[in-house]
């Protein structure tokens, strides 16, 4: 496998528990309305994150170009650009439909409970991460992609 | 604009070469065995510098590897 192949699975691997683990915490006890002001969930979802972000970025080192280690080319190359194009794009989108439910849902109170902004935070994260890889795998496994250069 | 499309002769050559693996191929051309492989199957469209790498292990010219479908 290449180093791109890697690193999209353990992304996903990584990323997505993650992010049902946070989920679960944020709609648990109060629900989100009482999430800013529930110091015990901000700690948990804290740690998920840092935790989280300690594997990932090991799995970035240890999956590093090196002598007997994995492989990567133009190819590669060209799949992580359009990947993280894509993820750019899908990530502008998430950010754009979560703002705009919430301000359906809380039009007639006119304002959104700060616990919202927390989810927007992390989740855009979290959803960054997911799409990038899983548009890495998918453009990886079948789509007709173009050498750049 | 409609895109052109690219065929290559790539399996082709590498099986008149006779025992020519697509990891000996990539190995000649610095890259992996996975763009070889979809080079192959029509999923991948190299590089100008990837396609002159093939060519020249061939021993052929660009045109005679890689033909422009329009």
């Amino acid at each position: 496998m290449t180093q791109t192949q890697i690193r999209a699975r353990w992304t996903l691997y990584i990323w997505v528990p993650v992010m049902f683990l946070f989920l679960i915490v944020f709609v648990s006890g109060r629900g989100p309305e009482g999430y800013a002001g529930e110091s015990t969930r901000h700690l948990i979802v804290a740690c998920l994150f840092l935790v989280g972000f300690i594997s990932y970025l090991t799995m970035i080192y240890r999956t590093r170009l090196r002598p007997g280690g994995p492989v990567k080319d133009e190819r590669d190359q060209s799949i992580e650009w359009k990947s993280q194009r894509i993820a750019f794009v899908a990530v502008i989108s998430f950010v754009y439909v979560i703002s705009i439910l919430l301000w359906i849902f809380y039009e007639d109170r006119e304002f959104v409970p700060a616990g919202w902004l927390w989810f927007l935070g992390y989740a855009t994260v979290f959803f960054g991460m997911i799409s990038s890889a899983v548009a890495a795998l998918v453009l990886d496994s079948g789509t007709v992609v173009h050498g750049e250069g | 604009m409609a895109k052109a499309e690219i065929r290559n002769r790539v399996r082709e050559l590498r099986q008149e070469r006779g025992e020519m693996t697509q990891q000996e191929l990539a190995d000649r051309c610095d890259c992996t065995r996975q763009t070889i492989i979809m080079l192959e199957q029509g999923r991948y469209v190299p590089s100008l510098s990837l396609a002159l790498k093939i060519a020249r292990t061939f021993e052929k010219n660009v045109e005679d590897v890689f033909v422009l479908e329009e």
